[in-house]
């Protein structure tokens, strides 16, 4: 049960911090793919890779909370959970795969 | 009235309009742009990977056109869906930092305040990027 609550307040804290931190990085975003310079495609790799990670995170938390928000069952918010990590890793790995070739064109 | 609606619809339900104020709208204006943004993302990922690939035709490929030009943008090649996306992002930033801010205590009391700041913001953002940012945007096709 106590590793329970902390993992929930890890969660909860993490959802804020990824919060700050996809404000901040999603302005570099913009800029750097649409006003993007030679020196900015470095930058624009690290950003865009941890943009994809921060976002997944926080948008499949978010989804959590709004699905545990219904009253599931202990079994029930397990699938849940296990499910979206599932969904993220797949689509983190998919996206690094699609962004590669943008990123560093041969 | 079906039992199963009345949690939403009910006379004491929180969600009902009548019982909605500010704060209740901020909250459910939250969730539903967070997965409508998780919506976005995904489909954003699936779009670059088949640009990146140069992906040009297929069933996929298909609903992209339909996803980027829905019925009112008349056929045209603008990024209606993207506009769409930017202007609910700009509303879930900042009512995201106004929550973390209300978290930290700063700002109780004049929640309302901040959450209209916060709608005109986003409205000003996105007003600037269609009318001024847009025209400056490289042309890619």
């Amino acid at each position: 049960m106590a590793q329970n609550m902390w993992r929930s307040i890890a969660l909860w804290l993490l959802q804020r911090i990824t919060a700050v931190l996809l404000v901040v990085f999603l302005g570099v975003h913009l800029w750097a793919s649409n006003f993007a310079t030679d020196w900015a495609a470095l930058l624009r790799a690290g950003v865009d890779i941890s943009l994809l990670a921060l976002a997944l995170f926080h948008g499949l938390n978010g989804v959590r909370t709004v699905v545990l928000d219904f009253g599931l069952g202990y079994q029930a918010r397990r699938f849940v959970s296990v499910g979206l990590w599932m969904l993220g890793f797949v689509a983190f790995l998919f996206g690094t795969y699609g962004l590669w070739p943008l990123l560093f064109p041969s | 009235m079906g039992s199963k609606t009345r949690w939403l619809l009910d006379k004491s339900s929180d969600l009902n309009p009548r019982n909605m104020r500010v704060g209740m709208y901020a909250w459910v204006f939250q969730r539903l742009s967070g997965l409508y943004l998780v919506f976005f993302l995904l489909t954003h990922i699936t779009a670059i990977a088949q640009a990146s690939f140069g992906v040009t035709k297929g069933l996929q490929v298909t609903m992209f056109d339909v996803l980027r030009n829905p019925f009112w943008a008349g056929g045209s090649a603008t990024e209606v869906f993207d506009l769409i996306a930017l202007g609910i992002i700009a509303y879930h930033g900042l009512n995201g930092i106004r929550i973390v801010f209300l978290d930290l205590g700063f700002g109780v009391r004049k929640h309302r305040v901040s959450f209209w700041l916060t709608m005109a913001v986003a409205i000003a953002i996105s007003a600037y990027v269609i009318l001024l940012g847009l025209p400056l945007l490289p042309k890619v096709t």
